[in-house]
């Protein structure tokens, strides 16, 4: 849905990375460098990352406004 | 006991401690009084004005609450149980907004300009044309063992290891590839200054007569990973004084 606040295992900040992560993988950075130069070191953390699935935008065409 | 530091990162959130002399027992109950015994700022109460935005009101109330808020620890105290709260224990945050995409933590705003959101670019929610979102919502000083909302840092410790490395030429052929591929520098010889966390020590132990690890037991390294509400030494100040207070307090009763 949208990206979690933390990191679900270890609670580290993580949302405000999101952005980052996602404009320079479009450019064509590898995942692996992007996500060491955020700081993202541990596997909990990247995980998070790598496995989100970004459906916010489809899921909010369906809300009744 | 002998304290001293041993590492500190650039952003100034991650400080590597070497305790040496003591025991397991006392570095656990230390790590234990940070995680659950120093107060830092969250957010606790939420009213929704309007909200229709895809996240339900529960799960925006949820993600507030996980957003880390700078804590000033002395302008602030706890609320006590039965106590009327006031300003010196509470921070209010309010939003109101339309604004297309993402709603983040740096678009509200605070009566204390001095507890605000340690990472203004935190996702709240997101709002698509014609959706909206208005809301207040109340922080108060709370403890981990509350809510994991509340906890400061990320804390661990391990003993401290002390690294042979004989980088013996032929043995290095051998068994260059059991090692994790980190441990090498540009010269393809292997540095100890990089066998630098608990898992690449693990994974060095016992490969090969290469890299030798021995544990000192009574030694410890201990790793605060703040999450930004307060620096690594005011939590380790805050969580000593919360453990002498409840040293004090069992020394109360026995009397």
């Amino acid at each position: 849905m949208i990206i979690p606040q933390r990191c679900w295992s270890c609670g580290k900040p993580i949302s405000h990375l999101f952005e980052q992560f996602k404009e320079r993988v479009a450019k064509g950075e590898s995942k692996k460098e992007v996500l060491d130069a955020l700081g993202l070191e541990r596997y909990c953390c990247r995980a998070v990352f790598l496995g989100h699935v970004d459906l916010i935008d489809i899921a909010a065409e369906f809300k009744k406004v | 006991m002998d304290v001293s530091l041993f590492e500190k990162s650039k952003d100034g959130l991650t400080a590597k401690l070497l305790i040496r002399g003591t025991t397991p027992a006392f570095v656990n109950a230390l790590r234990r009084a940070i995680l659950e015994e120093v107060p830092t700022f969250a957010i606790e109460d939420v009213e929704f004005r309007k909200n229709n935005s895809i996240l339900y009101d529960e799960i925006i109330a949820h993600r507030l609450g996980l957003i880390p808020l700078k804590t000033d620890l002395k302008g602030y105290r706890m609320l006590k149980p039965g106590e009327e709260p006031g300003k010196a224990h509470q921070v209010t945050f309010s939003l109101k907004t339309t604004k297309q995409g993402n709603v983040v933590a740096g678009d509200m705003d605070s009566t204390d300009k001095s507890v605000v959101p340690v990472y203004p670019d935190m996702v709240i929610t997101k709002l698509l044309k014609g959706q909206n979102i208005e809301f207040e919502a109340v922080a108060v000083l709370g403890k981990g063992k509350g809510h994991s909302k509340w906890c400061p840092a990320h804390v661990y410790y391990y003993n401290e290891p002390k690294i042979t490395v004989t980088n013996d030429p032929k043995l290095l052929e051998e068994t260059r590839s059991k090692y994790p591929p980190q441990i090498f520098d540009a010269s393809g010889k292997i540095d100890k200054a990089l066998i630098s966390t608990p898992q690449l020590i693990d994974a060095c132990e016992g490969v090969s007569k290469l890299v030798e690890i021995e544990r000192k037991d009574d030694s410890f390294v201990f790793v605060v990973e703040s999450w930004g509400q307060l620096t690594p030494k005011q939590i380790l100040v805050e969580a000593v004084e919360q453990l002498d207070a409840q040293f004090e307090d069992v020394a109360g009763l026995m009397k």
